[in-house]
C-alpha cells in the first residue's frame, strides 16, 4: 500500500471515528437533557412529599401534644418543631425561644432541674445518653400544666455525640389522673389501715370482757348446779370460746392480710407434730364418741424444715371442724410424702396432710365458698354455724404463704378429707431427741460453803420473772428473799449476809450494774457476796461491763434450771474448779417458747406453774393495754416502761419477737422518735401479745381448771 | 468492549509496525466499524481478536505474545490517563486487590452497560493469587497488564500462569511472587 493512500485511509477513518463521536455524543447529551429532566421532576416530588410529610408529622405532634427538638453540637443550632413552640405557649412564627423565655413559662420548683440538664448538655460526653424528666409549665393561659421530656444523645460512628434530640409531650391529663389515682389508694390505704386499726382494737375490747366472762366460768364450772343450769352454763362457755376463737381469728386475718405475718422457718419432727395434734384432740372427740387416728407414710422424712406453728395451726382447724361436724365414727389425721413431684434438689419435699372425717360432709356448691373469708357451713340439724368462716381462709392463706395449697374432697353424707399441701425440706441435721430424760433429772440440792442452805437475794423488777427464779431457787434448796430493784438490793444487803445475789441487769430506779457497783464499793460483810447478773442483752462488750462493775458471772434470760444450778454452784463452792459461764444459748424463735414453761413445770408444783401462766398472761396483756393508751394519749414514759416490761417477759420466756419488738419501741421512745413513725411496729408488738397471751390460754388449758384470767 | 481498548490496540500497531501496516492490517481485516473507534463508544471484543490475528499474519509475529505486548504498554498508557487510580497507593499489592472493587465497580457505575472482567486476589504466605474470569479470551492481555502494573511499581517478582502455556484463555490463574 503507498504511503498516500494509507494517509488518506487513515483520514479518512479519523473523520468516521469523529463523525460517530458527534453522534455519540448528541446521543448522549439527550439522554443527559431527558436524565436531568426527570430529575428535577422527581426532586419536585420529593421536595412535595417532604412538605406533606413535614405537615403530617406536625399535625401529628399536634394531636399527640408532641413537640420535638434537635441540637446540633457541631454547630450549636438547635431546631425546634412548632409543636414544642406551642406547647410552651409560643407562637412559632413570632416567637424566639431561648432561655429567658424557658424561664418565664417554667415552673420555679423545676427550673433547677432543667438548668442542670442544659449545663450538663454543653459537654454531651457527660451526658446520660437517655434522659426523662417530668416538669411544670405555667401556660399563657393561665392553667398549670406537665410536660415529660424523653431526650437522647446521638452518636457517630466514631461513638461521638453528634446530636441532643428531644421529644416533649404533655401530660396534664395523665397527671391529673395519676393524683385522683394516688389520693384513691392513699384513701384505700388508709380506710384499710383503719379497718385493720379498728379490728385489732375491738378484738382487744371484745377479748378483755370475754377474758373476764372465761374466768368467772371456769370458777363455777365445779359449782352444783341442776341439769337444767349446767345446759345453760354449757351454753354460755362453749359460746364463750367460740367468741374467743373468732377475736383470735380475726385478728390472725387481719396480719396475714396486712403481710405482717412472717415464716419462722426451723427444722421440726414432722411425725411428732402429727402424733401431737393427733393427742391433743383425741379427749374432744372422745367426749363425742369419735375415734382419733393418725396413719404415716414411712418414706416421710422425720426431719424437715417449716414453720411448724403455723403448719399446727392449720391442721388443728382442720381437726376442730372434723370433730365439730361429725357425730359418728372417726377422724383420721394422714401425712404422706408426694413423690410424684420431682424437684430437682433432693432436700425439697412435697407433703400432703389431710384430716378426713365421717361426718355430714360438704356439698359441691359449698365445698367452692369454703375457703373464702367469712364464709360458713350450715348445720341445719344443728342450726349452728361454723363460727365466723375465718378458720379456712386463714388456713388457706397460710398455705398460701408457705407456697402450698389447701382445698377438700367431700361427699355430703359420707364425711370430708381436707387436706394441705407443702414444699418443705428435708432436715440434714436430727432435732435433738426430746430432752425430757435431761428434764425429769433432779439436780442435787446447792449447799453454801458451811454445808448448809444457801439464802440468796433475788433484784428482778418483773413478777413473772420472780416466781420463774423463786421457784427454781427453792426447788435447788435455797433460801430466796426477793426485791424489786438495784436500789432495795442495795439497802438489804447492809443488813442481812447472804451467799449469793442473783441480779436483774435491768431494772427500774437502779439497774443492776449500779447496785453490783455500790456493793463493792462498801466496806461491810457483804462487799465481796457473789453476784450473778441475769440479762437479755448477750452483747459481748456490754457483758465485759458488767463484769467491771463487779458482777462475777452473767447468765442468759430465759433462766435454764441446769445453767443457773451449774452456775450458783460454782459460786457458793468457789474452789472448785467449775467451768465460767458467760454467754449461754440462745433463745427459741418461736411465739409461745414451750421448753422454757415445761422446764419450769418440773421445778413447779402444778399451782404454781397455773399461777406462773396466769401471772404471765396478766402481765402480757395489762403491759400491752398500758401501751396501747399510752401510745394515744402521746405518754411517752409510760410506752417506754410498758415496752420494757415487755421486753423483759419475752427475754424471760423465750419469745424472740415480742423482746425484739419491745425493745425496738422502748429504744423509739428512748430516742425521742415521733409515734407515729413506730406505729407500725407498736400495732405488730400488740398483735404479738395478743397472740401470746391467746396461746398462753391454749397452753394453760390442759394444766388445771382454775383459770381466773 | 470500550472504543478506548481499541484506539490504543491501533496506536500499539502503528507505533511498532507503522501506519501503512495498520492500514493493510484493517483493510484486510475488514471490519464491521471500519477501524474507526471513538473512546466512549462500544464494539464487539471479535474486532479486536481479528484485528490481532491479521496482524500476527502480516508481521508474521506469535498472536499471544501479540496480546501480551499489547497489555504490557496499555498499563502505563491507562496509568497515565487515570492517574485518580494511583492516589495513596505505594504498592502494586494494594493496587491489585484494589482492582476489582476500585476500578472495575467504577467503569460499572460509569458505563452500565460494561462487562469488565471478574480479577478476584488472595493472599497466601506473601504470594497473591490472582483469578481472572472474563467472556473475552483476553488471559494474555491480562498478564501483560499484570506485568506492566508490577513494572509501574519497580518491583521484580516471578509471574506464574495456570495453564503455563496461555493462548486465547478466557480463564486463568496467576501466582504472582515477591522477592
Amino acid at each position: 500500500m503507498q504511503e498516500v493512500e494509507a494517509l488518506k485511509r487513515r483520514i479518512e477513518r479519523e473523520k468516521r471515528a469523529r463523525l460517530e463521536s458527534e453522534r455519540l455524543l448528541e446521543h448522549k447529551s439527550r439522554e443527559l437533557f431527558e436524565a436531568n429532566k426527570k430529575l428535577s421532576g422527581f426532586a419536585a416530588k420529593l421536595s412535595e412529599e417532604y412538605r406533606q410529610t413535614s405537615l403530617e408529622l406536625l399535625a401529628a405532634q399536634k394531636i399527640a401534644l408532641l413537640g420535638s427538638m434537635v441540637h446540633d453540637i457541631k454547630t450549636g443550632k438547635t431546631t425546634f418543631s412548632d409543636s414544642f413552640y406551642i406547647l410552651f405557649g409560643l407562637d412559632p412564627a413570632h416567637d424566639v425561644l431561648n432561655i429567658s423565655k424557658l424561664v418565664d413559662v417554667i415552673h420555679p420548683e423545676d427550673w433547677t432541674k432543667i438548668e442542670q440538664l442544659i449545663n450538663k448538655a454543653k459537654n454531651p460526653s457527660e451526658l446520660d445518653p437517655h434522659y426523662h424528666m417530668e416538669f411544670r409549665i405555667n401556660s399563657a393561659d393561665g392553667y398549670q400544666r406537665w410536660l415529660d421530656a424523653h431526650g437522647e444523645v446521638a452518636f457517630n460512628t466514631e461513638n461521638k455525640p453528634i446530636q441532643l434530640i428531644a421529644t416533649l409531650q404533655d401530660i396534664t391529663e395523665r397527671k391529673k389522673i395519676e393524683h385522683a389515682l394516688i389520693k384513691a389508694r392513699d384513701a384505700a390505704e388508709e380506710a384499710y389501715r383503719t379497718k385493720s386499726r379498728f379490728l385489732a382494737a375491738m378484738s382487744h375490747e371484745i377479748r378483755t370482757p370475754l377474758n373476764g366472762v372465761l374466768g368467772a366460768l371456769q370458777l363455777i364450772v365445779d359449782s352444783d348446779m341442776d341439769k337444767e343450769q349446767r345446759n345453760h352454763f354449757d351454753i354460755a362457755l362453749s359460746s364463750a370460746e367460740c367468741l374467743h376463737r373468732v377475736t383470735n381469728d380475726i385478728i390472725d386475718l387481719s396480719r396475714l392480710e396486712t403481710g405482717r405475718l412472717e415464716l419462722e422457718l426451723a427444722p421440726f419432727d414432722i411425725i411428732s407434730l402429727v402424733q401431737e395434734i393427733s393427742e391433743f384432740w383425741s379427749p374432744m372427740a372422745n367426749d363425742k364418741g369419735l375415734s382419733m387416728k393418725t396413719i404415716i407414710d414411712r418414706g416421710l422424712p422425720r426431719n424437715v424444715i417449716g414453720d411448724s406453728s403455723r403448719i399446727r395451726q392449720i391442721l388443728n382447724n382442720y381437726v376442730y371442724n372434723a370433730i365439730k361436724f361429725t357425730d359418728h365414727g372417726s377422724i383420721l389425721i394422714s401425712a404422706n410424702l408426694d413423690d410424684t413431684v420431682k424437684s430437682r434438689n433432693d432436700d425439697d419435699i412435697t407433703v400432703d396432710l389431710e384430716v378426713q372425717d365421717t361426718g355430714i360432709g360438704i356439698s359441691k356448691e359449698n365445698q367452692e365458698h369454703l375457703f373464702k373469708d367469712f364464709s360458713q357451713v350450715h348445720d341445719s340439724k344443728k342450726n349452728l354455724l361454723s363460727g365466723a368462716g375465718l378458720g379456712l381462709a386463714i388456713a388457706r392463706e397460710l398455705a398460701q404463704r408457705m407456697a402450698g395449697s389447701v382445698g377438700v374432697r367431700s361427699t355430703p353424707g359420707a364425711g370430708s378429707n381436707f387436706w394441705v399441701r407443702l414444699p418443705l425440706k428435708a432436715s440434714k441435721t436430727a432435732i435433738l431427741a426430746d430432752d425430757s430424760i435431761q428434764k425429769h433429772n433432779r439436780l442435787p440440792p446447792l449447799l453454801n460453803a458451811f454445808g448448809k442452805s444457801p439464802r440468796v437475794l433475788l433484784a428482778e423488777d418483773v413478777i413473772a420473772n420472780q416466781t420463774i427464779a423463786k421457784a427454781m431457787l427453792s426447788r435447788f434448796g435455797c433460801r430466796v428473799e426477793v426485791v424489786d430493784n438495784g436500789l432495795e438490793a442495795v439497802n438489804a444487803l447492809k443488813s442481812t449476809i447472804y451467799d449469793v445475789v442473783l441480779m436483774d441487769v435491768a431494772m427500774p430506779l437502779m439497774n443492776g450494774v449500779e447496785a453490783s457497783r455500790q456493793i463493792r464499793g462498801t466496806s461491810g460483810e457483804n462487799a465481796g457476796v457473789p453476784i450473778i447478773g441475769q440479762t437479755a442483752y448477750a452483747l459481748e462488750e456490754e457483758i465485759s461491763s458488767f463484769l467491771e462493775a463487779g458482777m462475777n458471772e452473767v447468765i442468759n434470760k430465759p433462766l435454764k434450771r441446769d445453767i443457773l444450778h451449774r452456775t450458783l454452784s460454782a459460786a457458793l463452792q468457789p474452789d472448785k474448779d467449775a467451768t465460767p459461764i458467760k454467754i449461754l444459748d440462745s433463745t427459741s424463735d418461736t411465739d409461745l417458747d414451750e421448753t422454757v414453761l415445761d422446764e419450769l413445770k418440773d421445778s413447779l408444783a402444778p399451782d404454781q406453774i397455773c399461777n406462773l401462766v396466769d401471772q404471765l398472761i396478766i402481765d402480757v396483756e395489762a403491759n400491752a393495754k398500758l401501751g396501747t393508751t399510752s401510745a394515744e394519749k402521746d405518754e411517752i414514759d409510760k410506752l417506754a416502761s410498758a415496752s420494757h416490761a415487755l421486753k423483759g417477759l419475752g427475754a424471760s420466756f423465750g419469745n424472740s419477737a415480742l423482746e425484739k419488738l419491745a425493745d425496738d419501741i422502748q429504744q423509739a421512745c428512748q430516742q425521742g422518735d415521733s409515734l407515729k413513725a413506730t406505729s407500725m411496729t407498736l400495732s405488730s408488738l400488740m398483735d404479738v401479745c395478743k397472740n401470746y397471751a391467746s396461746d398462753l390460754r391454749i397452753y394453760r388449758r390442759p394444766l388445771g381448771k382454775n383459770i381466773d384470767v | 468492549m470500550k472504543g478506548i481498548i481499541f484506539s490504543e490496540l491501533l496506536d500499539f500497531v502503528e507505533r511498532h509496525a507503522g501506519n501503512r501496516k495498520l492500514e493493510e492490517i484493517l483493510e484486510q481485516a475488514d471490519l464491521e466499524s471500519g477501524g474507526a473507534y471513538t473512546s466512549v463508544g462500544n464494539y464487539p471484543h471479535q474486532e479486536a481478536i481479528t484485528i490481532v490475528s491479521k496482524a500476527s499474519e502480516l508481521l508474521g509475529l506469535d498472536a499471544p505474545e501479540l496480546m501480551r505486548g499489547f497489555g504490557l504498554e496499555l498499563f502505563d498508557k491507562l496509568a497515565i490517563r487515570h492517574p485518580e487510580f494511583f492516589v495513596g497507593i505505594n504498592d502494586y499489592k494494594t493496587f491489585l486487590k484494589g482492582i476489582q472493587t476500585h476500578i472495575h465497580d467504577e467503569v460499572k457505575k460509569l458505563y452500565p452497560d460494561s462487562m469488565p472482567p471478574s480479577f478476584t486476589v488472595e493472599e497466601e504466605k506473601g504470594n497473591l493469587i490472582i483469578t481472572y474470569t472474563s467472556h473475552r479470551p483476553m488471559a494474555m492481555v491480562a498478564l501483560g497488564l499484570l506485568e506492566g502494573c508490577v513494572k509501574h511499581f519497580g518491583v521484580p517478582v516471578t509471574i506464574q500462569s495456570q495453564p503455563e502455556s496461555l493462548t486465547l484463555d478466557s480463564q486463568a490463574r496467576f501466582l504472582v511472587m515477591g522477592d
